[in-house]
């Protein structure tokens, strides 16, 4: 029967041919949670390395964030875990989003550059620091305009470089 | 609203850091927005350098672009055993600047 | 019995469509978080600004009669002690023969009592002076009585403020703020207004300057495409002694800081 007619078969190959289809049902629910994992802890942050920083085009001639990075010597920065980047996941209001770097004492730090990736002006703030602050603690409020990683270098005084950066997503709200 | 320039300074000791808090009334103009009623940019002004002075000598620098929001608040620390009088400049692009002081 | 033959791509095609009915949509994050809205919250806040600005206002000689605020409303003047008195508000005052207001009351004692002229109910020396007077009750417990007969008229015309549907999109008060309270709003969540009275007036993130809570109701209403009552009107006192009288027995922590 499946001989002569190619396009409909026995029952008993029905049969086999639904099994199979039947045990892919395991794997695709597999497949789906290891996709699904986490959507906002996109963490992931383009390689410390200067090429592959994403060129952010601007409007209006102010650095772009590959400039605005070299210029405050991101380059050959290590992310670490030192550095506490406390920002929401999720921004209420993205006229005010609140930022707080803490990169422990301020005797061995000798600046922090906070970088708001998808602004006009990537660079947002500078603080030097000196020992008499105790600890190298900033909280600010700042502005963002659209979702995109906050990103905190730290320049110790012995050179090395450390950064921290993480996602923020900017809402519109609700009504008004 | 209050007028620009305002500013409040308030600190916090905890074990043996001082929190120093501070907030001015400014408007903080991009100068990317469009005025709703004239329809034209309004020129960029905000604050651009904070200066935090400890008994009068200078603790801590800022450098700001415009994206500190309206009405700038920014906090930090001092070693407690060393702040005595606090004192926070600000200035923004026009050139003004605003001082403001507290004892801890 | 002849049944079709199950190809390879009919078997991939049956895997997509149990992906897409089968298994649950992703958790999506509903809303700001708790944590994430206090760090928000978090800091100085600029209404406090508008806090000393009142004070300043209150202690100013003003008017024809020579005298400021702070003249009669003292432990031992005529006027008393504001403290906690605007905990009470808004309620029937006898002298007025009114229900009164904060705001109208402080126009009212301007006219007659330091023969000034009266402020502007949507200006800033307004809110200013009223967010002072709200704050010498910080730490007091909102205490609306409804006992006198306009009081109660006063509440009733409130509750149909707060109920009525109106406007083009058909929207009361009541089906945001009761109904569908607790949902979600393009991830900003709806609040119910047990609390609300007790912190304002509040500094507005989003316009950068401080509210009394009659603006805030303007403000809201011209979102919800509704027409503007007019501040001090019987309407809008109705409805501040009804949104105020959800929030009895809350602490007062006057200004607050909102969206």
């Amino acid at each position: 029967m499946s001989k002569e007619n190619e396009k409909t078969i026995g029952r008993r190959e029905f049969l086999s041919s639904a099994a199979v289809l039947t045990a892919t049902i395991p794997l695709a629910l597999t497949l789906t949670k290891s996709l699904g994992a986490s959507p906002l802890k996109s963490d992931r942050m383009p390689g410390a390395s200067a090429s592959a920083i994403r060129n952010v085009p601007v409007d209006s001639g102010v650095g772009t964030l590959e400039e605005e990075l070299a210029k405050a010597g991101f380059k050959g920065a290590t992310k670490s875990r030192q550095v506490k980047l406390r920002v929401p996941t999720i921004a209420e209001n993205g006229a005010i989003v609140p930022v707080q770097v803490d990169a422990g004492p301020a005797s061995k730090v000798k600046k922090i550059s906070i970088f708001i990736d998808k602004n006009p002006t990537p660079l947002a703030i500078t603080i030097n620091y000196k020992p008499d602050n105790g600890k190298a603690y900033f909280n600010a409020r700042m502005r963002m305009k659209k979702t995109s990683n906050v990103r905190a270098l730290v320049v110790m005084k012995n050179g090395s470089k450390l950064y921290n950066s993480k996602l923020v997503k900017v809402t519109i709200g609700g009504c008004g | 609203m209050a007028a620009i320039g305002k500013s409040i300074i308030s600190t916090k000791t905890r074990g043996d850091l001082v929190y120093v808090r501070t907030i001015l009334i400014h408007p903080q103009h991009t100068g990317r927005a469009k005025d709703k009623k004239t329809k034209r940019l309004i020129p960029e002004l905000y604050v651009n350098r904070i200066t935090v002075k400890n008994g009068g000598k200078v603790v801590t620098t800022m450098n700001a672009g415009a994206a500190l929001s309206q009405n700038p608040y920014i906090e930090i620390t001092l070693s407690a055993s060393k702040a005595s009088r606090i004192q926070v400049t600000w200035r923004d692009t026009s050139g003004k600047s605003w001082n403001n002081s507290k004892s801890v | 019995m002849k049944y079709p033959k199950l190809t390879l791509g009919m078997i991939f095609l049956g895997v997509l469509i149990i992906i897409a009915f089968v298994v649950p949509p992703l958790p999506a994050q509903k809303g700001i978080s708790k944590k994430d809205l206090a760090q928000t919250k978090g800091g100085l806040n600029p209404g406090e600004l508008d806090k000393e600005g009142g004070k300043d206002l209150f202690n100013k000689v003003d008017g024809k009669a020579k005298k400021s605020c702070a003249s009669c409303h003292t432990k031992s003047g005529p006027g008393k002690s504001l403290k906690g008195k605007a905990a009470t508000y808004p309620k029937y005052v006898g002298m007025t023969k009114k229900v009164q207001s904060l705001q109208t009351m402080i126009n009212y004692c301007r006219v007659n009592a330091l023969k000034a002229k009266k402020y502007n109910l949507k200006k800033d020396k307004m809110m200013q002076m009223v967010t002072y007077i709200k704050s010498l009750s910080n730490g007091k417990r909102v205490n609306v009585k409804v006992k006198h007969p306009k009081e109660k008229a006063a509440l009733k015309l409130g509750e149909i403020v707060f109920k009525q549907r109106r406007g083009q999109r058909n929207l009361s008060c009541e089906i945001c703020h009761v109904k569908e309270a607790k949902k979600y709003l393009r991830m900003q969540i709806l609040k119910k207004l047990k609390g609300a009275s007790a912190h304002w007036p509040d500094y507005r993130t989003k316009k950068g300057k401080t509210f009394t809570i009659e603006r805030r109701f303007q403000q809201c209403m011209k979102n919800a495409r509704m027409s503007i009552l007019k501040i001090g009107s019987p309407a809008m006192i109705g409805l501040e002694l009804y949104v105020t009288k959800l929030a009895n027995g809350k602490k007062i922590k006057a200004p607050g800081m909102v969206r």
